[in-house]
């Protein structure tokens, strides 16, 4: 197995044909069989990876790769457009759906010859904070299955059934994509982030989630949540790492008019030493209630962190926080109702059988395919966007919207750099806890932290920072300005050397071999 | 202030779909009862805002066509469909009134 510690490991070991593609791909998808139990993937493309990683071979035989995500195996979540495989959004509106091309970003992962294994789990059309709620059913955390997690909290008795009803969520909504880049299935995965939905599952499962500034990366074959606030999110194991997809990832798409047209340049992230130049925002309104002691301490203990390295760390104040998680729900809702009106059987998803008119076929197949979170959500929206009520509720909630943005330009404009904030407010709860309460208020608690630098549009990632007292991960998350990735990621990955978190030792029982850990490399690039 | 069964069947005209049952009719009454907190913002000369691109100007592509024909790949995934047409039931057909649907709403 390769050794863990500093990233350019895999693919230099894929240069130096040390591993060759093909041997890393079967890896990754005897791995993906073992772990099964964790429902990560919807779909496994086996033999188009498996196709995917011999022609990278010929490449590397040749000496010609196309660069380094060549060979690296990756996996998407199921709400991305992905050719000749089934994208389903955890629906069954869309079970049974072949996509007819790739997303932009699926396109420009698998152009630089990026291995595709398969697509993730979520909640449906992304909608939740659980991974809990999507017809292939919910994702469980690795980390329920770590020594990690088991040491703290199983009983001594450590019977079967005990591991059976302990197992974490993943958070969600990307907790697929999550949870195989956590348990070493891929090497990076693509998530999607509307309130939360990358660096929630992220923050849960002890990986990098990366939610990039609405408009650097194409949404363009992502189906949409809501317009004004999706994005493509990166799962991955280390900061080096993210900010390699980012650069695959990044730039305009003449299919996406809400790409921005500015050039775009990769970078490398320089090696940070001194951060006394550097001003750390601590927002106040971001100790929420109900945020955990842990955290607390945790937070504090960072920005402790870099007061001692020198950095100018500052309390401040984002005034409209608390009314971001109601703003988001008018303005998600609405865009919601709008984005589901095509999914009404004609020519692709679900249809149901009813034929006596086009609009009660329409009904009845919306009726059979949307679950209740999706359905609520539409008719919610669809109340806000009433007559009576559009200047009351979805106006409202715009103007709300613009005093959430001013609050962070006024914050940057004061000379802050790089704001610091909790990711969640606990770590990952078991999901027979997760489930008591219902969908939406889910949401409204866990999207607090994460959903208003999507209402304002700014990068955001979560870094995983400590274990709890259960043993389960912790991160934080440093919201940067709008097209700073470079700067947030810089500060970011500063901040990883410094906490230097633990890799998951994952104790997978096999059937036939009995059980085994897994000591993988912490990264590709 | 409860919704009232007009604006309930209306809705679920306009979503084309359905509350289900009494939970479901609960659930819009508790996010209506949630987005009410917004009318504790004082919004006075604020603009809404759209878009935080707002202050780009968004790129439109030349009205070229630059793909295309291809027909069959996206009648794969119709359901019904003859030549290269998507079949619909027939149209012009008005939901049926809430006493005559299949509609949780009727007991109300």
């Amino acid at each position: 197995a390769l050794k863990g510690g500093s990233p350019f490991q895999v693919s230099a070991a894929l240069k130096e044909g040390r591993v060759t593609p093909t041997e890393l791909c079967q890896k990754c998808l005897s791995l993906i069989k073992s772990t099964k139990f964790l429902n990560a993937y919807i779909t496994v493309a086996e033999e188009t990876a498996l196709k995917q990683a011999e022609e990278s071979e010929k490449r590397y035989g040749r000496g010609q790769p196309l660069g380094v995500l060549d060979g690296i195996p990756v996996a998407v979540k199921d709400n991305f457009n992905a050719a000749g495989i089934e994208t389903t959004c955890a629906s069954k509106m869309l079970k049974g759906y072949i996509s007819p091309y790739n997303a932009t970003v699926v396109q420009k992962l698998l152009d630089q010859g990026a291995v595709l294994l398969g697509k993730t789990n979520l909640d449906e059309f992304a909608m939740g904070s659980g991974s809990t709620d999507g017809i292939f059913g919910p994702v469980r955390n690795p980390w329920s299955y770590s020594r990690q997690y088991k040491e703290k909290s199983v009983p001594k008795s450590h019977s079967q059934e005990d591991e059976e009803s302990n197992w974490v969520i993943t958070g969600g909504s990307s907790g697929g994509s999550a949870a195989a880049v956590s348990s070493f299935t891929c090497f990076a995965a693509l998530g999607s982030d509307t309130g939360g939905s990358t660096r929630n599952p992220a923050a849960h499962c002890g990986v990098v989630g990366l939610k990039p500034t609405y408009g650097l990366i194409s949404r363009h074959g992502l189906i949409p949540l809501v317009n004004s606030m999706d994005v493509p999110g990166i799962l991955t194991r280390c900061v080096d790492d993210a900010a390699v997809v980012l650069g695959t990832l990044a730039g305009h798409d003449p299919k996406d008019s809400t790409t921005i047209q500015d050039n775009f340049k990769p970078f490398d992230l320089p090696n940070l030493t001194d951060v006394s130049k550097l001003s750390i925002g601590i927002p106040k309104e971001y100790h929420a209630p109900g945020l955990s002691s842990e955290i607390l301490s945790l937070w504090s203990k960072a920005a402790d962190l870099f007061k001692n390295a020198g950095a100018k760390v500052i309390e401040v104040s984002l005034p409209h926080t608390r009314y971001s998680i109601v703003c988001y729900h008018v303005l998600c809702t609405a865009e919601v109702a709008s984005n589901m009106a095509r999914f009404d059987g004609l020519e692709y998803g679900h249809r149901s059988d009813m034929n006596k008119s086009t609009e009660s076929m329409y009904a009845a197949t919306r009726r059979e395919g949307f679950n209740d979170v999706v359905r609520g959500r539409i008719l919610s929206g669809n109340y806000f966007l009433l007559k009576q009520n559009y200047e009351n509720y979805f106006i409202k909630a715009q103007k709300v919207r613009r005093l959430i943005a001013n609050d962070f330009v006024k914050v940057f404009g004061s000379g802050v750099d790089i704001l610091l904030t909790p990711t969640t407010l606990s770590d990952a709860v078991p999901y027979m806890e997760f489930i008591k309460e219902d969908n939406r208020t889910r949401s409204a608690q866990d999207d607090i932290l994460t959903q208003a630098a999507n209402m304002a549009g700014l990068p955001a990632i979560n870094v995983p920072t400590g274990l709890s007292e259960r043993g389960l991960p912790v991160g934080l998350q440093f919201i940067g300005q709008s097209f700073q990735e470079k700067q947030l990621l810089t500060v970011a990955k500063w901040f990883e050397k410094q906490v230097k978190f633990p890799m998951i030792q994952l104790e997978v029982k096999r059937h036939d071999h009995g059980a085994f850990q897994h000591q993988k490399s912490a990264s590709f690039s | 202030r409860k919704v009232t069964v007009e604006v309930l069947d209306r809705l679920e005209h306009l979503a084309l779909v359905d509350f289900r049952d009494a939970e479901g009719v609960e659930r819009l009454q508790k996010a209506i009862q949630f987005a009410d907190q917004l009318h504790e913002v004082n919004t006075d000369g604020v603009e809404p805002m759209d878009s935080v691109l707002e202050d780009r100007c968004l790129y439109l592509r030349e009205d070229d066509v630059t793909e295309g024909n291809c027909t069959n790949e996206l009648l794969k995934n119709a359901r019904e469909k003859v030549e290269e047409y998507f079949v619909a039931p027939p149209g012009n057909i008005p939901l049926p009134k809430l006493e005559e649907r299949e509609t949780f709403l009727q007991g109300s």
